[in-house]
């Protein structure tokens, strides 16, 4: 259970301060599927930040399974998305250097698998992905559709309890984003958290329970 | 999803992917360090050739003095072997010829040798020009036989001086004026047939621009009394006889590590501003690969960002960039050295000979070593803030901005 107690994240950018989440409360239970939804600049990203331990509250406390994370250091929480937590991004973020499988076997040796197992393993996610053919391509040689799905088996490799999607359909067609949809449908048929920011209709309505946020407030809909 | 460890195909991976992330981040990278490299490889190259330089030039005064087989000098009470500074002389021992017999009369002596320099005036069958300068050959003469000090002679051609009227010439002199085995040179008024091509260890660094004739024989043409400038002592036991030539007479005695030691004295601010030179150059090198990796993680924040994102320790990042700068300092060390041994050979090969010198360049494996350590130590200091930049990049700044 991942919780967010009155929630506060206010930016100061010169002299102007900007609260981009104001009171925030909400409890993601474990093996749900929520759409975060709203419109632009409404703090939808950056909830999604500070719940998936990449920013810190300016104030208000996040728990996950009973602990305060909110106050853990760097490494700790580091450590924490290494191991509980999977994101994909909308822009992908793959490194461009590496192959699809270097890709997706890299958070596998930071966690400490070894080589024979990790790659193997990149391999198994990759081919359920529908990319088995794909293992050593690079970002620059793959589809958006592609790379989004390279990055979903990215952050599927320590198998996360939560996953912690920004967008991911953002920047793909209608065809990949039906895959890529149907991917997320399964990785929460397995019993995993799913959390989607999404401004689409379509992802939004795969998911089982939806949250507004409008100018930095949580508003909860009727699924 | 599953993610069973059965891979469907068999896996070719290649070689890098059984290195850990910094190790394969740096294969991959390596020319993109290449400018680095190469930077700051010329500048320990140049540092490790005036180290080279500098040593021979110690070298110059001293290693013939190592390598002569004789183990003592001996000169007169305040007299200086090697002239390092203006005014430095040897001086002349009195009574040359009842020193010498007691010195070889001494138990583990094998051998004493007595030499004299002196400037004779070389005649020449064309008549001399009344303006025209006269023609002076140094002569040293050798009271004894150098060949029981082993070493002691490195004769290129021909033979050692056996009778008075032979002389030997040291290599430079014998090219500079054209003469060889079998001629013949008018000296002081006497006629001497060049028996050999080369010289004696031991007296100098100029020793291949001298002639060498019989002790008796100098002195007749010099006309001078029973002096010697200095005794050269191939001894078995030289810290016995040391002290037995020192009771002897006002004499001075030196063994080739003392000798070694002054010169490095009087070389000695030289040597310093060569190191001085030596760490600017590598503290440059290190600010030059400070400046190139800090570039080099700015360009790289979205990768860093995505890295900290999905989860990779700070200390995975931090030899990410560390490593960087390790590839650059080892990779730049070794073509340093390269470069360095390239030089030596251009000077040992064109310049030395030039000046009539064997070498100018000495190459000191301990000095390369230390200067390979610093360089890895600088390396690494380099990285460090380099490294830390890349751990502070704030992800949730990086990813929204991309």
């Amino acid at each position: 259970m991942l919780k967010l107690d009155h929630v506060w994240r206010v930016y100061t950018v010169g002299e102007e301060q900007i609260e981009a989440l104001r009171d925030v409360t909400l409890a993601i239970g474990d093996g749900e599927f929520i759409a975060i939804v709203g419109p632009s600049g409404s703090g939808k990203s950056t909830l999604l930040q500070i719940a998936g331990l990449l920013d810190r509250p300016t104030q208000g406390t996040v728990t996950l399974d009973g602990q305060d994370v909110s106050t853990l250091d760097d490494e700790q929480r580091a450590h924490l998305r290494l191991h509980t937590i999977g994101f994909v991004f909308q822009r992908f973020h793959l490194l461009g250097d590496m192959t699809a499988l270097e890709n997706v076997a890299l958070p596998l040796e930071a966690a400490g698998v070894g080589v024979r197992d990790r790659f193997a393993r990149a391999a198994n996610l990759l081919e359920t992905v529908g990319l088995g053919d794909r293992l050593a391509f690079r970002p620059a040689q793959l589809s958006g559709g592609q790379r989004q799905r390279v990055a979903i088996a990215r952050a599927l490799s320590n198998r996360p309890r939560i996953i912690f999607a920004d967008e991911p359909t953002g920047e793909l067609h209608s065809e990949d984003k039906l895959r890529v949809v149907a991917f997320l449908q399964s990785v929460h048929r397995e019993g995993r958290t799913v959390v989607v920011v999404t401004h689409d209709a379509e992802v939004a309505a795969a998911a089982q329970r939806h949250i507004e946020i409008r100018d930095g407030r949580v508003k909860e809909l009727v699924s | 999803m599953s993610d069973n460890t059965e891979p469907a195909t068999r896996l070719i991976l290649p070689w890098t992917s059984t290195l850990p992330y910094p190790v394969r981040n740096m294969v991959r990278r390596w020319r993109g360090t290449l400018g680095m490299m190469i930077g700051v490889g010329i500048a320990l190259g140049l540092g490790m050739t005036f180290l080279a330089v500098n040593k021979a030039s110690t070298d110059l005064f001293t290693g013939d003095y190592l390598v002569s087989g004789a183990n003592l000098y001996a000169v007169t009470e305040g007299g200086t072997l090697i002239a390092l500074l203006p005014g430095d002389t040897p001086g002349t021992i009195t009574h040359a010829r009842n020193v010498l017999s007691q010195i070889r009369g001494m138990s583990d002596v094998n051998e004493a040798l007595g030499v004299f320099t002196w400037s004779l005036e070389r005649e020449q069958d064309s008549v001399r020009r009344g303006f025209a300068p006269a023609e002076l050959i140094v002569t040293v003469g050798v009271d004894g036989n150098p060949g029981l000090i082993p070493n002691a002679l490195l004769m290129k051609e021909g033979r050692w001086v056996r009778r008075p009227n032979e002389i030997v010439l040291g290599t430079s002199l014998s090219r500079e004026k054209d003469l060889g085995i079998g001629d013949i040179l008018r000296l002081n008024g006497r006629d001497f047939i060049v028996v050999g091509i080369g010289r004696l260890r031991g007296i100098g660094y100029t020793s291949n621009s001298f002639a060498y004739m019989d002790y008796r024989a100098l002195r007749q043409r010099a006309d001078v009394g029973d002096v010697v400038s200095f005794v050269m002592v191939g001894a078995r036991r030289p810290e016995v006889v040391q002290p037995r030539i020192k009771a002897l007479a006002s004499l001075e005695v030196f063994r080739p590590e003392d000798l070694v030691a002054q010169a490095e004295q009087a070389n000695a601010t030289g040597a310093a501003l060569r190191w001085i030179f030596n760490i600017l150059t590598l503290s440059i090198a290190g600010l030059f690969v400070t400046n190139m990796l800090a570039r080099s993680v700015a360009e790289r924040r979205l990768e860093f960002a995505t890295l900290r994102a999905i989860g990779i320790p700070q200390r995975t990042i931090f030899m990410t960039v560390g490593a960087e700068a390790l590839l650059v300092s080892v990779v730049a060390g070794v073509f340093g050295v390269l470069l360095s041994l390239a030089f030596g050979l251009l000077i040992n090969g064109v310049v030395a000979p030039e000046y009539g010198i064997e070498s100018l360049y000495s190459l000191d494996a301990g000095l390369f070593g230390i200067i390979i350590a610093l360089a890895l130590g600088l390396g690494l200091v380099a990285g460090l803030f380099p490294a830390r930049q890349a751990t502070r990049v704030d992800p949730v700044i990086i990813l929204r901005e991309a």
